[in-house]
Parts: C-alpha cells; structure tokens; sequence
C-alpha cells in the first residue's frame, strides 16, 4: 500500500468531472434534466438523492455506456472517451447490475481491470490471455486483492461468494486499474461494519494519493466523516457544496422531495 | 473460377483427409470401418469442426442470452442459399451474406425504433425465412429444400467443407486473438465501456462470428437445428464449471462427441445427420443436468433432503 505514493499527479486538470446541460432519457422519459456541475480533482464527492432519482444514470454516462440526449460531459477538461481509452476511469457498478452466475474466478474478476492497459502493451503481448500477461499486472492484481483482504478466496467463483465479499472483490478490480477517476455506485450497501470501514479506508488512501472519487450513497454519516463535497441529485442538481451544509434537514428533504419520476418513497438512510 | 476453387478444395480436403485417416487408422476395425468410404471421411472431418466451432461459440451464445438471435440468424440464412442457388453461388456466400444484413439490420431496428429486439427478431427473420421459402419451392426439389432445412452431412463436398474449415479457423483465430474482448463484453458490458473498450465493435463482431458459424454449419445440422448446436454444448457445460476456459473446452468437447457420435447413428439407422446429432447431444445436456457434481438435479435433491433431515 505504501508503493507508490501519488501516482495521480498526471492528472493535471483542476476540476475531474465537469457536466454542462446534460439531460439524459431512457425511451424518451427524461431521467436527467438539464445537469451542470463541477468537481474538483483530487477531491472525495458524495452523490445524494433518492431512489430513482438518476443517481446510476448519472454514473453510467460518465462511464460511457449510456448516451445522453444532450448536454457536455468533460474529463479532467477532455474528451471522455479519450480518458477512458487511457484507463483513466474506473467504475464499481451497483451491486444488482452485474451478472454473478458468470463462469469466471475472483482472481479473473479483478484481473479484468487490468485489461485497459493490458491492450497498450507492446505488439503482440496485447493478444496474451490475461494469465499469461506482464508479470506486473498480476502483481498490481495481487496486492489489489490483498489489500480488500480476499487473496485467501482468488481462486473461488464470483458466484460463492457473500454480498459483502462480491463487493470487495469490485473494490479491488478498480483498484488495480490505478484509474485517476473512481466512480462508485452504493459501494457500502449490505455491509456489516467491518467491511464498510475497510472500503471506506481503501478509499481514503486512495484519496490521499491524489485520486478523485465519485460515490453515490445513501450513508450520511460516512458521508459527513469522508467526502469533501455533496451533490445533491434528483432530476436536476438541487445544490453542491460542503457536507455541513448540503447534508442539513431542510436540504435534504428538498432533495427527497417527490416529483413525478420518483415513485417510490423517498430514500431512507440504509443503515446509517 | 468456382470450378478452380473446387479443384484446390479437393486436393487441401485429401491432404487433411490423409491426416485425419492416420489417426482413425488406430482406431480398431469395427470402428473404422464406416471410414473406407470417401463420403464418410468427408462428413467425419465436417463433423468434428462443426462440432468445435458451435461449441466454442454456443458458451458466448449462452452466456449473452443470445439462443433466440441465433435461431433467428439462421432463418434469415435461407434467401441466401436460395438466391446464391439461383445465380449458381457457393451457398456458403449467399447465405452468410443475407445472416450478416438481417442481424445487423436487427441492431439498427433496436437502436432507432421503439420496437424492442424480440420483435424485431420476430419479424425479420420470419419474413426473411418465408422469402427464402417461397423461391426454394419454385427453383429446387423438395429433398434439396430437406436437406437445407436438416441438414446432410454424408452428402458434403470438398469445396463447401474447405468453406467450413476456414470459417472455423477464423472463430477459433477471433476467440483466440481476442479473449479479454469477449470475456470482459460478456461479463460487464459497462466495464466494457468504461475502459473505453469499443462495446459496439465486439458486439457486431460476435454477431458476425455468430452468423458465420451458423453458414459453416447449414449443410450438417441444417438451418432449424443448427441453433441446437448452439445453445446445447454451452448450456451443458455452463451446468459442469466455474470457469470460462474449461466451459469453452467441454463445450467444444460435447459438439465434436455429439458430431461424431450423430454421425454414426446417421450412417448406421440411416437418420438426418442434424437431428441425430442433436439428439446425442441433447442427451448429453440431460446427463449434465442430472448428475452435473456441481450444478446438478440430483446434488441439489440429496443437498435439500439432507437439509429436511437435519430439521
Ligand atoms: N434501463 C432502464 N430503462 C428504463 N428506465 C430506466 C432504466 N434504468 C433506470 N431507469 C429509470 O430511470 C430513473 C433513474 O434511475 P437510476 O437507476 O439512475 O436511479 P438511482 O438514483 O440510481 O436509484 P437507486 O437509488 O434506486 O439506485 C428511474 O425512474 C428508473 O426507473
Ligand atoms: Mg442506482
């Protein structure tokens, strides 16, 4: 943990995200209406709102696998693709968004972050199975594991393992992409204490270390102990600014505030 | 031109035939007996690619939850071995030309109308297929129309089997060369994307492997089976492992055992080569979902009796 220290330094931008105008729909229903905000490099960001209140959305645009019907979206001020092609950004996905019955190992799992460099290395390795890859991969990849404290389980299928394991094992496959940028959707949903400190200390490093991290949650006391900022989402952006101020009672219960895309009660405060 | 390709099919199919028979040659005599026959080596090493390549395959189909695509696909295939027929084509282009346009036609739909993909499927192919139906009735006999639609694999040829080979060699070179690709696409699409992996690339490229494996295999299991071929071998090998290298591996090993084994029933019951090689390979799935160590019937019903026991 302690092997390189800030090695996000070429990430040279002041601000990692910045959204102008976006409005977003599936089948037409805007989900995202007319988004414009900035985040700081280098900063820990905390995306609050309610259920269905386009928070994932939000994530997967920046992730580059929905596109929106308009509006500006730049990375450390370039183009987005751009970055991802660099491997620049990293995404945890919300835990019912992926499929766990998917033949393949812990070890491989994590491995699958390695493969946006893995595809820049020189001529011919790029074609290499993962396993037969750059001795460094599979040691960023081992100490990634042993870091989320799963090396013992590498070798076990996604499919055995816990909720809260699973999600460690998504902790690690974004760390092992040494990405400047780390989305995480609900990353401590589910979690018993123990594991929800160790995310939360995995990430605290990895900020010290100059990375941004961008995390939706409904957590607000860890939200108030760690983020730098707040977003605060529901349709549109309602406000953005310190934790003390966007996390008090009448802020909050703008944010939560019905409108007519939000049809479920409005987000209760998980365990918190 | 054709005639020259079917010259030099003959003589690269004897080269791979001599090989192939040095190996069945081992084998004991009742056996290899079968093998004496020209026709039987030819439908012998069909078998045993076709078998490889839909197995390889079938574990991406069935992964995707791709099954409905490539029955679809495979309907879709019919005008164009009706219509390269008619011009006096290889079948083969015919076909893999009319795959390729409807199921990258069924993308489009699904991107820009509202129509969603089982729709689209529902439509195109059917109509697709009815095209093709119509000619073939006016243009060849009702056995060729048979063996299009079951497939005959003791009656291949050694152009139409060299077509077979290559388009084996090139999914196996595709899955090979890009391994991390497909996995990762299967996987997370959104992973995908978000390491900038360009997702619509791999996925048209699956499309296209897809169909292509559908055409090498028409004349074998035929265009009603081959998606049969397709979905089975994935489906009994996801049953016996947690892990993609070995699933591909017995994937490929039940396509080439069913191959073979169907093609014995076919020669000796004188069957449709595609549905006895269906039926054996049929057979092995319900083996699988049985006694699979892991995933099987018969685990979970002595795991819950086990259970109701101890309360
Ligand atoms: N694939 C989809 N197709 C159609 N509508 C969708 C899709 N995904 C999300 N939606 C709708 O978009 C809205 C926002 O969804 P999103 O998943 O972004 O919410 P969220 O803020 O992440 O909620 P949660 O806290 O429950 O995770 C919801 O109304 C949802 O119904
Ligand atoms: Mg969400």
């Amino acid at each position: 943990m302690a092997a390189n220290p800030a090695p996000y330094q070429s990430a040279q931008a002041d601000s990692a995200v910045s959204v102008s105008g976006l409005t977003a729909a599936y089948d037409g229903a805007p989900v995202l209406d007319n988004v414009s905000f900035e985040l700081g490099a280098g900063q820990w960001h905390t995306v609050i709102g309610p259920n269905g209140s386009g928070k994932t959305t939000l994530l997967t645009i920046l992730a580059g696998s929905l596109t929106p019907v308009r509006g500006d979206v730049k990375l450390f001020g370039g183009d987005p693709e751009a970055c991802r092609r660099r491997s620049e950004v990293a995404y945890m996905p919300q835990h019912e968004n992926l499929e766990w019955d998917f033949p393949i190992s812990v070890w491989d799992t994590v491995m699958t972050g390695r493969y946006g460099h893995m595809r820049r290395d020189a001529l011919w390795r790029r074609f290499l199975p993962a396993r037969l890859s750059a001795d460094r991969h599979r040691e960023i990849c081992a100490r990634a594991l042993a870091e989320v404290r799963m090396d013992h389980l590498a070798r076990r299928p996604i499919g055995q393992l816990s909720g809260g394991q699973k999600k460690r094992v998504l902790l690690a496959r974004m760390l092992t992409q040494e990405a400047p940028l780390v989305l995480l959707d609900e990353p401590l949903v589910g979690l018993d204490k123990d594991s929800r400190r160790l995310i939360l200390d995995v990430l605290r490093r990895q900020r010290e270390r100059g990375q941004t991290i961008v995390m939706v949650t409904h957590d607000l006391v860890n939200t108030m102990k760690y983020a730098d900022q707040v977003l605060l989402l529901n349709r549109s952006v309602i406000d953005i600014g310190p934790p003390a101020e966007m996390l008090r009672d009448d802020m909050l219960t703008r944010t939560a505030a019905p409108n007519w895309l939000t049809q479920t009660p409005a987000a209760d405060e998980e365990d918190a | 031109m054709v005639e020259g390709f079917d010259a030099f099919s003959r003589n690269v199919v004897d080269v791979l035939l001599g090989g192939l028979m040095g190996v069945v040659g081992l084998l004991p005599e009742s056996i290899a007996e079968p093998f004496q026959y020209a026709f039987m080596q030819r439908a012998l090493l069909t078998a045993i690619v076709v078998g490889a390549t839909c197995g390889l395959l079938s574990c991406f189909i069935v992964l995707k939850r791709w099954s409905l695509l490539g029955d679809a696909i495979s309907h879709a295939v019919l005008p164009g071995v009706a219509i390269a027929y008619l011009v006096g084509w290889p079948f083969f282009i015919g076909a893999f030309i009319t795959g390729a346009l409807t199921s990258l036609g069924i993308g489009a739909i699904e991107r820009h109308t509202r129509l969603k993909a089982d729709a689209a499927m529902g439509v195109m192919f059917t109509a697709a297929f009815a095209i093709g139906v119509v000619i073939i009735s006016q243009i060849a006999s009702s056995t060729h129309l048979m063996h299009i639609l079951f497939g005959n694999v003791l009656g291949v040829q050694p152009a139409a089997l060299l077509l077979t080979i290559i388009a084996g060699l090139i999914a196996v070179a595709a899955v090979a060369l890009f391994y991390k690709e497909l996995l990762l696409y299967t996987f997370d699409p959104v992973q995908t994307r978000a390491l900038g992996f360009h997702s619509g690339r791999i996925h048209y490229g699956l499309i296209l492997l897809l169909t292509l494996t559908i055409v090498a295999s028409l004349e074998t299991v035929g265009i009603i089976l081959v998606v049969a071929m397709l979905a089975t071998p994935g489906a009994t090998a996801h049953l016996l492992t947690d892990r993609l290298p070995v699933m591909l591996a017995i994937a490929i090993g039940v396509g080439v055992f069913s191959a073979i084994i169907g093609l014995y029933l076919a020669y000796y019951f004188n069957l449709a080569s595609g549905g006895s090689i269906v039926v054996v390979a049929s057979t092995l799935f319900l083996l699988a979902l049985v006694f699979s160590p892991r995933h099987g019937l018969l685990r979970r019903w002595f795991r819950d009796a086990a259970i109701r026991r101890a309360h």
